[in-house]
Parts: C-alpha cells; sequence; structure tokens
C-alpha cells in the first residue's frame, strides 16, 4: 500500500466508525474517535468497563494520523517560525513545539509542562506499522458477517409488481500452501442460492451495486438452497480449482523432507549402534523429536480458510 | 451434512477446509443477525488483500519496516537463510556487522507469512534488554523480557536468559513448548556437548532454528560440530564420519573444500574488506588546558586527602572506594565535587578530626570563580560550529554545563540513563532538530540513533575502557557516512592527563575496530580489571614518575592481550610451520561476502 492508498483506507475506516474527522489534508488526518474506534484501538478496557458501569460520558481520545511525515514536519516548521515571528508571547500554550531553547531547559528543571500535554498524539502510519496492523485486525473482527439487499433503481420497480431477489452465499477464500514456504491466493466465490450456480470474484462484482442491510419494501425473495449443500459446492470448487495447480512446490518440499530425514537417521543410526541399553532409549526419543521437527518444518499441505462471508440479495443478474 | 473438511489433492498432498465460520454464519441466519457493516467487511477483504503473500521467495519484511534500513549484507543473508537454508542457520558475522539485525529480519519475515507465532530467543543476560528493544523499535515486533513464569505461555515472543530457562521450573515449561522458531545469541557458549546448557538447547522443539556467534571455532574443530548438530544433526556426519573426513588434528581440518561446501549450506559469515580498516575512520584529538592556581590547587588537596585516608586505612581499596570518586570528580567539575564532599561531611561524626580537613576543601571549591574546562569546551564547540554531544560521567557536572551553554546563548539537551522512554526519545527529536549539543551521562541505552552527529567531546573520561568504548559507539557505528572526531579534555598536570594517554596512545584504543576491545577485554578479565589497577596506580604512587609507570605496565598488558587479536591467528602462527595443513579460519573464509566500507551503502523500499 502506498501513501495515499494508507489515507484512503484509514479515512474509511473511520468514517465507517463514525468518528468526527477535526482536521483533514493529504499528509495528515486529526480526529476524535467514536467510542466504538477508541474501543478497538486505544487498548483501554478498565476505562471503557467503568464508563459503562457508572454511565459516565466517555472521553474519547483524539490522534493525529500521520502519512506523509516529512511534508508534516514541514508544515509544522513553517507554523512554528510564522508564529514565532508573527510576536510570540501570547498563545504559549497552543503551539508548544514552537517553545525555543528557554523552555527546553526550564522543562528540564521542571517548571513549564511537557508538550506531550498539549498537543494530539500524532502516529505515523505506514504498512506494516502496528497501529495499521491492529485496524486491520480490528475490520476482520466487525466486518466477518454480512446480510445485504441490493437498493432498486427507482426505474427498476415496476409499480405493482414486486420485485424479484437473487441471493448468494458470498464467501471470501483464503487458501495457503504452506511447507517450509508459503504463499497465499484469496478466492471471492458467490454461489446462487436457487440455481446453484457459482461465481468467481463475486467481491468485485458487487462493488458498483447499491447494497443496504434495510429489506425494502415489495419485495419478493426466492427459495434457497440449504447452506449445508451450497458450502458443500463451494469447497468443491475450490478443491478442483487447487487440484489443477501446479504442486511441484510440494514435491520438492516433500523432497527435501526426506533429504532430511535421511540425514539424521544416518547420524542416529550411527548413535544408536554405539551406544549402551541405559542411552539408547534416550537418544531414541530425541531421534522422534527431530523427526517430528522436520515434518513440522516441511510436510507441504494447503489450508483453507475464510476472511469473511455474507448473504447477498441481489437484482442486478451478475 | 458437510464432507469431511481434509481431504487428499493427490498421493502427497492434502487440502483442509478451516470451517469455524460455518457455524457462526448458520448462528447469525437462523437470529436474523447480528450482522456487520458493509464497508468494514470491504475494509476486512482489502486488509486481506494487502497482507497476502503472492510468492513462495520474494522478501516481504522489507515493505513493513519502514523505520529500518538494512544493509545489502544484510538482506542478502536473511534471503539465503528462508530461501537456501530454509530457516535453520548459523550467523557467524565478524563483530559489528549486525547478525542481530539479520536475525530480526529472518524472524521479521517468518511471522509476516504467518509461519512463526511463537518465538523464544535466549540471550547473555546483559543483553536481554537490548534485544527486546532491538526487536520492537526497528522491527515492530512484540517482544517482551521473561520476568514471570506465566510469561512463557502468555506472550508470543519472549527473550530470556538460558541461564535462567534452563533452570525450574521455567526448564519444564520451555521443554513443554514448541516454538516455531529459536534464536540463541552468543551461540559460541554452546560449544560443549557435555554442558547442562548444551543439552538444554538441543531439547527445546523448534521448527525454524538461528546460532548467532562471531567465533564459531575458537580452539576445536568439534566445537563447530556441536554446534552443527544442534540444528542439523548429521550434517557432516555422525561424530566417527565426521573425525574421519574431516579431522587431522582438533584444529587441522582435511577435505576442506568438501567440509566449506558442507558448512556453506549451515553457516553464513560476512567479513570486513579488511580486518584493520574501519567502517569510517576515528579521528582523535587530545584538548590539553592549564588549570588556573585555584582550581589545582583545590585537585592537590583533594588527591593529598584522598592518599591520606588511603595510607590510614593500610591499603585496603575497598574502603576508600567512594573517596577514589572525589578523585575522578575533581577532574570534572567543582560542582561534581562539592556535592560529593557536603554528603562526606554530612555522614562524618561530628567529633572526626576529618570534618574541618572537609571543610577546608569545600572552602577551596568557594574560592574558585572560573571553570577552565567549561570554557575550553565552549571555545571547542564553536570552533566545531556543528552538532556534538558532550558526554560526562557526573550529574552535577551535566547541569553545570547545561546552565553554563544556555548563559552563553548555546542550545543544549540534556540526556541521562534516568528518564523514561519517552523523554529520552524527545530528547533526541530536539537534539536532531534544534539544539547543537547533546549533555550526555550515559552512553548505554541502546536503540538511540545518533548517527546524524559525527563529533563527540570526551568532558571527563570514564576510567574503564569499555565504558568509553559505548560512548563512541553511539555514533560510531554501521550507518554512520562520516568520519568520526573525538575530542578529549586533558587537564595537565592531573591523573587525567595519564589516562588519556593511557587510553589514545598506549591502548590505542580509539583506533581500534569495532568490537576488538571486547575480545582483548575478555582476554585481560582474568587478571582485574584497568579500572581497580588504575584506582592502585593513583592511590599508592608517590610522585608524577611513579604513576607513569604504573600506567605504562597497564598499557603494556593492554598490549600484550591484544596482540593475540584471534585465536583465527594463533593458528596461522602455530600452523605455519606444518604447511600441508590446513586452518579452520580459512575453511571458515569462504562462506559469506565480503563487507566493503563504503560501498556497503542502506538500500531502501527494495523488494525481491
Amino acid at each position: 500500500m502506498n501513501t495515499e492508498q494508507l489515507r484512503d483506507y484509514v479515512n474509511r475506516f473511520l468514517e465507517a466508525t463514525e468518528c468526527h474527522v477535526l482536521d483533514s489534508h493529504p499528509a495528515y488526518l486529526t480526529v476524535r474517535l467514536s467510542p466504538e474506534a477508541d474501543k478497538a484501538l486505544m487498548n483501554r478496557p478498565y476505562y471503557w468497563s467503568f464508563v459503562e458501569r457508572t454511565g459516565a460520558d466517555p472521553e474519547t481520545v483524539s490522534l493525529t494520523f500521520v502519512f506523509d511525515q516529512e511534508q508534516f514536519d514541514q508544515m509544522n516548521e513553517q507554523r512554528s517560525r510564522s508564529q514565532s515571528s508573527t510576536g510570540a508571547s501570547s498563545d504559549t500554550a497552543s503551539t508548544p513545539i514552537r517553545a525555543g531553547q528557554d523552555s527546553i531547559l526550564a522543562r528540564y528543571f521542571g517548571t513549564s509542562p511537557s508538550p506531550s500535554q498539549l498537543r494530539t498524539r500524532h502516529e505515523p502510519i505506514t504498512f506494516g506499522c502496528g497501529r495499521l496492523n491492529q485496524i486491520f485486525a480490528s475490520t476482520k473482527d466487525k466486518g466477518a458477517f454480512v446480510h445485504l439487499y441490493e437498493q432498486p433503481h427507482d426505474t427498476s420497480l415496476t409499480p405493482g409488481r414486486p420485485a424479484t431477489y437473487i441471493s448468494y452465499l458470498a464467501v471470501n477464500y483464503k487458501v495457503e500452501y504452506m511447507c517450509d514456504m508459503k504463499r497465499d491466493e484469496l478466492h471471492s466465490l458467490g454461489i446462487c442460492l436457487s440455481t446453484g450456480e457459482v461465481l468467481e470474484h463475486f467481491y468485485d462484482r458487487t462493488q458498483n451495486l447499491q447494497l443496504s442491510p434495510k429489506l425494502p419494501a415489495h419485495t419478493h425473495i426466492n427459495d434457497m438452497l440449504s447452506l449445508t449443500r451450497a458450502v458443500t459446492e463451494l469447497e468443491q470448487v475450490l478443491e478442483r480449482y487447487v487440484k489443477a495447480q501446479d504442486h511441484r512446490w510440494a514435491s520438492q518440499a516433500e523432497h527435501r523432507m526426506y533429504d532430511e530425514l535421511d540425514r539424521i537417521r544416518s547420524y542416529y543410526q550411527e548413535m544408536i549402534q554405539n551406544s549402551n541399553e541405559e542411552e539408547r532409549a534416550n537418544i531414541q526419543r530425541e531421534y522422534r523429536a527431530r523427526q517430528d521437527e522436520i515434518a513440522w518444518q516441511y510436510k507441504p499441505r494447503v489450508l483453507v480458510s475464510v476472511v469473511n462471508c455474507g448473504i447477498f440479495h441481489l437484482l442486478t443478474r451478475l | 451434512m458437510l464432507p469431511p473438511n481434509v481431504r487428499d489433492i493427490n498421493d502427497h498432498l492434502q487440502i483442509c477446509f478451516n470451517r469455524d465460520w460455518f457455524d457462526e454464519l448458520s448462528t447469525r441466519i437462523d437470529h436474523n443477525g447480528p450482522w456487520d457493516r458493509w464497508p468494514l467487511y470491504q475494509l476486512a477483504y482489502e486488509a486481506e488483500q494487502a497482507q497476502a503473500i503472492r510468492h513462495f521467495d520474494d522478501l516481504q519484511c522489507l515493505s513493513h519496516l519502514q523505520q529500518l534500513t538494512p544493509l545489502k549484507h544484510q538482506l542478502d543473508t536473511a534471503r539465503r537463510v528462508i530461501t537456501e537454508m530454509r530457516g535453520r542457520a548459523i550467523l557467524a558475522d565478524e563483530v559489528g556487522l549486525g547478525k542481530t539485525i539479520e536475525a530480526g529480519l529472518i524472524l521479521k519475515e517468518y511471522m509476516i507469512r504467518g509461519l512463526v507465532r511463537r518465538a523464544l530467543i535466549l540471550v547473555p543476560a546483559s543483553l536481554v534488554l537490548q534485544w527486546v528493544r532491538e526487536l520492537n523499535q526497528k522491527f515492530g515486533i512484540s517482544a517482551v523480557a521473561q520476568k514471570k513464569e506465566y510469561m512463557w505461555k502468555q506472550y508470543d515472543v519472549v527473550v530470556a536468559s538460558i541461564d535462567t530457562a534452563k533452570r525450574d521450573p521455567h526448564r519444564e515449561i520451555v521443554l513443554g513448548m514448541d516454538y516455531d522458531m529459536l534464536i540463541i545469541d552468543e551461540a559460541h557458549k554452546l560449544k560443549n556437548k557435555k554442558t547442562a546448557n548444551y543439552q538444554f538447547a538441543g531439547s527445546i522443539r523448534k521448527k525454524y532454528c538461528l546460532l548467532l556467534t562471531a567465533t564459531p571455532v575458537q580452539n576445536d574443530l568439534s566445537e563447530l560440530y556441536n554446534l552443527i548438530t544442534l540444528l542439523k544433526p548429521g550434517q557432516l556426519g555422525g561424530q566417527s564420519t565426521f573425525q574421519e573426513n574431516y579431522v587431522v588434528d582438533k584444529r587441522v581440518p582435511k577435505n576442506e573444500k568438501l567440509l566449506q561446501q558442507e558448512l556453506s549450506k549451515v553457516m553464513i559469515r560476512n567479513r570486513r574488506a579488511d580486518g584493520d580498516v574501519n567502517f569510517t575512520k576515528r579521528l582523535v584529538k587530545n584538548i590539553p588546558l592549564q588549570l588556573s592556581p585555584e582550581e589545582q590547587d583545590l585537585y592537590d588537596s583533594v588527591t593529598a586527602f584522598v592518599r591520606g585516608r588511603y595510607e590510614e586505612s593500610g591499603g585496603d581499596l575497598n574502603s576508600v572506594l567512594s573517596l577514589v570518586t572525589l578523585q575522578r570528580e575533581v577532574c570534572s567539575s567543582r560542582d561534581a565535587v562539592f556535592l560529593t564532599l557536603v554528603n562526606l561531611f554530612k555522614k562524618t561524626a561530628e567529633d572526626s578530626p576529618l570534618r574541618p580537613k572537609i571543610w577546608e576543601l569545600v572552602n577551596k571549591i568557594k574560592q574558585i570563580k572560573e571553570n577552565t574546562k567549561a570554557e575550553k569546551a565552549m571555545e571547542l564547540i564553536r570552533e566545531i560550529d556543528d552538532k556534538v554531544i558532550v558526554f560526562t560521567e557526573y550529574r552535577a557536572t551535566q547541569e553545570y554545563l547545561l546552565h553554563y551553554f544556555k548563559e552563553h546563548g548555546l542550545i543544549a539537551v540534556p540526556y541521562r540513563g534516568g528518564m523514561n522512554r519517552g523523554k529520552k526519545d524527545w530528547m533526541m527529536d530536539l537534539f536532531r532538530g534544534r539544539a547543537q549539543i547533546l549533555v550526555a551521562t550515559e552512553a548505554g541505552g541502546e536503540g538511540i540513533n545518533l548517527q546524524f552527529c559525527n563529533r563527540i567531546i570526551n568532558f571527563d573520561l570514564p576510567w574503564n575502557p569499555m565504558r568509553v568504548e559505548q560512548r563512541i559507539g553511539r555514533i560510531h557505528r554501521l550507518g554512520q557516512q562520516h568520519d568520526v572526531s573525538i575530542y578529549n579534555l586533558a587537564t595537565q598536570g592531573t591523573i587525567e592527563e595519564h589516562i588519556v594517554g593511557l587510553l589514545h596512545e598506549k591502548i590505542n584504543m580509539f583506533e581500534l575496530v569495532i568490537g576488538e576491545l571486547d575480545d582483548i577485554l575478555e582476554r585481560m578479565e582474568q587478571s582485574s580489571s584497568i579500572e581497580t589497577d588504575l584506582y592502585k596506580v593513583m592511590l599508592e604512587s608517590r610522585s608524577e614518575d611513579e604513576i607513569r609507570r604504573g600506567i605504562d605496565q597497564i598499557g603494556e598488558q593492554f598490549k600484550s592481550n591484544s596482540k593475540a587479536p584471534s585465536t583465527e591467528l594463533i593458528q596461522v602462527d602455530r600452523l605455519s610451520q606444518e604447511p600441508q595443513e590446513q586452518l579452520p579460519a580459512a575453511v571458515l573464509t569462504a562462506l559469506g561476502q565480503t563487507v566493503y566500507p563504503r560501498s556497503n551503502t542502506p538500500i531502501g523500499g527494495l523488494n525481491g
């Protein structure tokens, strides 16, 4: 993710969790978190249980997410320069960054407050940083199961005739090819719950639709395929796909595994031969432990898990 | 009913469907909710797309590590360990080339790929906190230092000392766990198969494993064999096959081409281009200065006082240790010595004959108007006209200097051990941004990044060479682009003059290769520490000449230890008489790459 994508992502997260944006700029975003986002990001369960127990008004945290540190620093510098040139004596509290050497020492000797109390905390957001991973984890937790209806255009509704929905089970699968190394694939599949037809790239196909959790009036929903049958079908599609892939990686990993097993066999056989009765049991135990480690490390396998899923009732034919 | 969730893809491969989600979905449908929001659903899928690992081989960790720009040899090493050695390797770089960084890169890469969740890092007790800090700050890995028993299980990435881990009740817990990755630092301590540490390390269940050591072979080829056995038993054959195939004498290998080939499958050793050349140069300048008559008088009086007490004690060094501090402080500033004297006065019994003597010294301090050293330092800083770190041993001197610099319009910020992390970072920011001077009392405190500065003033000198080295090491390390200037303020006619002479001219420590000092000091440790030797010389000498002789002796001792800079060289001497025999050192040589000081520039944002 580049800087722009990161900013867009975080911005959408803040909107989705109903945070209050105080200052928006390409280089940064300053927000007052919503209670929901505060709970998800600030790690203060005690505070929130206190609020819930006592019914006190919650004080959520304000934060500045910085996407372009360089530009952000420049802006701060400029701001502080222009302020110090236009008569610095007033307004000390709001712009602590501009405080010069005097207050550095003053703070060191403890006579003026530390600036961290005066400015909102700012956090650089980069791909891989802890805060972003936390946001990612929060979306996976809070965006796991949906149930949505496509909203009809005015024109698509014929008066007197109810709109007929086609229902889909959508599942976003993650396929992990694992040995001592690993590769992932994402497959977004959707299965029509009346015909059993399976669609690939289902997620992409739904991106331009107007979707809402509310069931519009005058609508009719078709009978549904059982969930169990739908999932069985989806798994079969996925299994057929995986079967058709090139699995040289797996046979190579298996080769490595057998090489390693051979290597330790020769080592331990020599040890076992040269050992007395007493030692033998220990050596054999160690040998087995090593064999297990090797299988653990190299054995190729394919794991399929689900990122998120939902029921989609659509008017548009996909 | 759903079909079984584990099925065969072919004879060698199975596919496993995780179905945890299915029950949850069914429940929500039955209860008609609660349902999650569409925008969060979208964000969750996008996050997964951004984090998905598209290929088996290319390194992902760089795009996750924006605080760190690894050097080329470090990246090459990480890549080789992952793609060729399959996550089990000995990292045997020479000291100072960043083995920790390499290990961190490898650990991070596996964690991003989801192949490592639980990791155990065993290091000497003194390095535990440093590892924790580096992993957290440089790699964003939330590692913790093991302190309580429950922590082994509670946390995914635990750093601990092997001596703690191997003891009850920890032992059983650690041996009962499955570690996705085990890292052992200073692994040469595990060279002996018979030790409890070795056997303990060998019993830990692990998937990937990294052993870090700068000295994989010290005396004996079997040390290397033992290390490799921890990692990959049988890599060099069984014990007897190894002896047969590779060993002539315990120090002399044979079939070295083959041995080298086998070693290169499990070990990487990067070397400096030239053992004598450092990455950038250290330029050392001693600044002699002359005390004013009043200052000199104070110095002489304190010296006489301390020596007098030492003689009274009958040469018992421990009983006058606190007084030695006086002697050192008086070289730093009158503020430093003043505090200690006042405290000493308070502690002395009211009828003691010492009281008037101490008070006399305090009065001498009051006579002093100037501070020759601070003046000289300021003159120097004005001349330098660049960022500079001023190191002092004493808090009182630090406060005085901050005050003094401020009075003279120089911008200085403090740095000391007692500050909390946030304050330290803030001081760093101020120093990087607007302050010209950082006045620091401690050189330790790893993880502070001062490479943007390349000048140090030693306002006073610690008597322990390692601490001097730590000071310099703050700025003179991998990543420093400029030559480093070190200024030593040396007051003529005091012990300080001798200390500077010892460290600079005799020990030549300022020009040692990074890491070389550790080796020398480790060898000297058997006798006694340089610091204590210095105390003795200072307290027992009656004349300048005697002091000079005593100091010469310490210098000689140091030199004789540094003449054998590594066992690899000892072997060269010994073996040169037997031309057809090869040295272990030579076998190790070709395993990594040579790191050239200038060309090894950081590469950023490079992926794959």
